[in-house]
């Protein structure tokens, strides 16, 4: 049962949400921008409420999902083993580093023209730019993650006499976890991010994105591209809650900052 | 955690002499760079593959494009004047607008635990709504010119610097505000002695992550519409089919994002030197 | 009953946190100008509840109390405040000069010819001349401490308030933290309230000693310490008049927290 402090808390969440809401009706009535082209923050709501029961978005909604899901468990599948193998020896460590802090750098999007050279306009595209993005942060965090597990505890794993796969398996992967964590975290919401932009600008297949671009395009669906955008905005916002409450349970152990 | 491209320590690994301190970090940092590329070049060459050109003649594109210029000129050329340098301008100047509301907020919002609770909420959703989805919406706005694309990306850009600087300022050890209350600081005192010294390595943290976010969106906002910029000489090369131009493109933004990077580590290394010493020798007793 | 010489008087002050959670329960005493006061009780009698409150930094829920004869609301000028947890209270991003130095240039009326005066004394007072170019973290924990302590010298304040400050110190630099605050109080002419749980240093530094009971805390016991003011951690705890004090304060204590007291469980 929350404590009164927490019942404070929420209500001040849900009060700062109404009080937003109620800001952005007020700004857009004042229609400094004519309402075909920023609609009031009502007749927003509406059509969200309507276009999450409107068949051909939620197919959109869904392959962006889709998508997003799948990207993601790739990418887990790629970095976390290269991470622990990069991390875990000092060698592979310093040589993989250089590299890393070299092509991190380079924005998935811009290699969205480069991969619809190579692969078309598909979804193999989609997949790859947005496997792409999210690779990273679970590769960099994992890394480090492993190799900066606390000395102390692997000398005592040590004294007690566990061999090198030992310590790696009972002392360096529980530390790393929280930190590969928050690296999955971030893939995740930067992932999304990443994915709908692709989707955008290249109106690739079936998707969020491009469920935007095709409506501003058109034209005089203003309401619904802010609608798209602000399911998309719930979206990362309900997918970074989730996870963080995931992380609070499961690494409960683990409060050291971790910075993202 | 932040990282570099040469590493002084070297713990547990035996002394030879290749591994002289110096010698050692060049050869550790550039040594496996040199060797992928060493690669690349090697199964480019094999292969002749349309799209992925050989990194010699990326480089030298590079070179053609934008550093044959006039010696007065630092040797860029007129492409380098009309696509890189604006795009570099508008991102920075992006990103320090991003920066200077980001603390100002950040910091007010951040010592009050009424207003951030109410304000937390809307703050992570806008956040959370994908950033190209806007560019319509900013097109719309305020057209297709610098200030529709630094707006965009200082929208961007604010949140990662807004959100850690609230975080920071809000975690600030009571201890030393304790200090501050029983010593009748003013309150400016407090706020730029106290709490913004400590909160300087969460903003820093926040202020790098923005770093990153303002380089993509300057990419983003150039991918569409636009008339200069790296984003548009990338989508331009696409589109006429120069694949050594567009990789020429990703490759200087790499270099850019790579040396963004490596000035904002130096920055923050000498800034925070009392975070990270402190930190090290924690760790180290 | 005002007089000249008190400097503080806490009149039936009382705590809660909530209902039923009724931390101090009455506590009446005075704090004479040039004296030193220990409080000592045990874990959890609210003895931090209660320094927090004499230094306006925490709102107490009834009583009064009156620092300098004026109702303490906010927290009063002329106070200084040697916390337990040194690390956390120095700023970690100054040098040592800088911190002894910071409180000092919100002081009205000083210059900075003035500054580097007091700052220069206190610091060799604490007998830490010459790291006024280093940073905290390269002090050890005792000395960390002393610079805390340096800081509020160099404050100069009426009434100096230590919440358990050689808790976190090992034993050998607690002796001499201990006899650094003897000396400087005299040094120095300072009032000292002294918040602590160790028995021992409550007596040893003392003028007077108010003992506390658990929680709801209330006063066990006043006792005038009756030791020469020239005091030895060697001579001094030795000697009678000490161990008798000494231990009339722990019977108070010990009966105090009673039913409290740690038994090993026993099988049936």
């Amino acid at each position: 049962m929350p404590t009164s402090a927490r019942w404070d808390t929420i209500g001040r969440y849900v009060l700062g949400l109404i009080g937003l809401l109620a800001l952005a009706e007020c700004v857009t009535r004042l229609e400094l921008v004519p309402a075909i082209y920023l609609p009031h923050a009502s007749t927003i709501m509406v059509r969200v409420w309507f276009l999450l029961q409107d068949r051909s978005f939620l197919e959109n909604l869904l392959a962006t999902l889709y998508v997003w899901a799948f990207a993601l468990a790739v990418s887990t599948f790629i970095s976390v083993p290269l991470a622990i193998a990069l991390g875990s020896s000092d060698i592979a460590f310093r040589i993989a580093c250089p590299i890393i802090d070299l092509i991190r750098p380079i924005p998935s999007v811009c290699l969205i023209p480069l991969a619809v050279i190579v692969w078309g306009q598909g979804l193999f595209t989609k997949i790859f730019l947005v496997t792409y993005a999210m690779t990273w942060p679970i590769l960099y965090n994992g890394i480090y993650g492993v190799h900066d597990v606390d000395p102390v505890t692997i000398q005592s794993a040590r004294c007690f006499g566990l061999r090198r796969a030992a310590v790696l398996r009972h002392v360096s992967l529980p530390s790393a976890a929280p930190f590969m964590f928050t690296g999955f975290r971030v893939a995740a919401t930067v992932g999304l991010i990443v994915l709908i932009g692709v989707e955008l600008l290249t109106g690739l297949d079936k998707g969020i994105g491009a469920f935007i671009l095709h409506n501003s395009v058109t034209g005089g669906q203003a309401e619904s591209v802010f609608a798209a955008a602000a399911i998309a905005g719930f979206l990362g916002l309900a997918i970074n809650l989730g996870l963080e409450a995931v992380d609070r349970r499961a690494f409960l152990w683990s409060r050291v900052d971790r910075y993202e | 955690m932040s990282t570099s491209l040469f590493k002084p320590s070297l713990s547990n690994l035996p002394r030879r002499w290749w591994m002289a301190p110096g010698a050692s970090d060049l050869f550790v940092g550039l040594g496996p760079v040199l060797a992928l590329l060493f690669v690349w070049e090697a199964a480019a060459q094999a292969e002749h593959s349309l799209f992925f050109p050989p990194p010699t003649a990326v480089f030298v594109r590079v070179y053609q494009l934008w550093l044959t210029g006039p010696a007065d000129h630092l040797f860029l050329t007129d492409a380098a004047f009309r696509d890189v340098i604006p795009s570099i301008g508008r991102m920075l100047a992006g990103w320090c607008a991003a920066l200077g509301i980001g603390i100002l907020c950040g910091t007010v919002i951040g010592r009050s635990r009424v207003i951030s609770d109410l304000l937390t909420p809307g703050i992570e959703f806008v956040r959370a709504v994908p950033s190209p989805a806007l560019i319509p919406v900013f097109l719309i706005l305020l057209g297709t010119e610098t200030t529709m694309r630094v707006t965009l990306i200082a929208f961007g850009s604010v949140w990662p610097i807004l959100l850690n600087t609230i975080d920071g300022v809000a975690r600030i050890e009571p201890r030393l505000l304790d200090t501050a209350r029983i010593f009748d600081f003013p309150r400016s005192a407090t706020i730029f002695r106290v709490v913004l010294p400590f909160a300087a390595p969460k903003i820093c943290a926040g202020a790098r992550i923005a770093t990153s976010t303002a380089v993509i969106l300057m990419v983003v906002s150039e991918l569409v519409a636009s008339a200069d910029g790296i984003g548009h000489h990338i989508v331009d090369a696409q589109q006429l089919f120069l694949m050594t131009d567009m990789w020429a493109g990703i490759v200087l933004l790499a270099g850019i994002g790579f040396t963004l990077n490596l000035i904002f580590s130096a920055f923050e290394r000498r800034m925070l030197r009392w975070h990270f010493a402190a930190r090290g020798r924690a760790e180290r007793q | 009953m005002m007089s000249d010489k008190e400097l503080l008087a806490v009149c039936d002050l009382s705590h809660q946190y909530g209902p039923g959670q009724i931390v101090i329960a009455s506590l009446n005493f005075e704090v004479k100008r040039g004296e030193f006061l220990s409080i000592v009780g045990p874990s959890g009698c609210g003895k931090t509840t209660l320094l927090r409150s004499v230094a306006g930094l925490q709102k107490y829920t009834g009583g009064e109390i009156r620092f300098e004869h004026k109702v303490v609301r906010d927290v009063p000028k002329g106070l200084a405040m040697v916390f337990q947890d040194y690390s956390r209270s120095l700023m970690p991003w100054s040098t040592i000069w800088a911190n002894v130095e910071l409180p000092l240039k919100y002081k009205v009326g000083l210059t900075a010819a003035d500054r580097q005066r007091i700052v220069t004394e206190s610091l060799r007072a604490v007998g830490l001349r010459h790291v006024g170019d280093k940073y905290p973290w390269q002090l050890s924990g005792g000395m960390q401490q002393r610079i805390a302590i340096a800081r509020a010298l160099a404050y100069q304040p009426r009434l100096l308030l230590m919440d358990e400050p050689f808790a976190s110190v090992d034993a050998q630099m607690r002796a001499d933290l201990e006899d650094l605050v003897a000396r400087v109080r005299y040094e120095f002419d300072i009032t000292v309230l002294l918040v602590t749980h160790d028995i021992d240093e409550a007596v040893y530094l003392a003028d007077r000693i108010i003992v506390l009971s658990v929680s709801p805390s209330s006063i066990l016991a006043e006792i005038k310490v009756t030791l020469p003011k020239e005091r030895n951690q060697i001579a001094t705890r030795a000697s009678a008049d000490f161990v008798a004090i000494r231990t009339r304060v722990s019977e108070l204590i010990y009966r105090s927290r009673g039913a409290a007291a740690v038994q090993p469980d026993v099988e049936n």
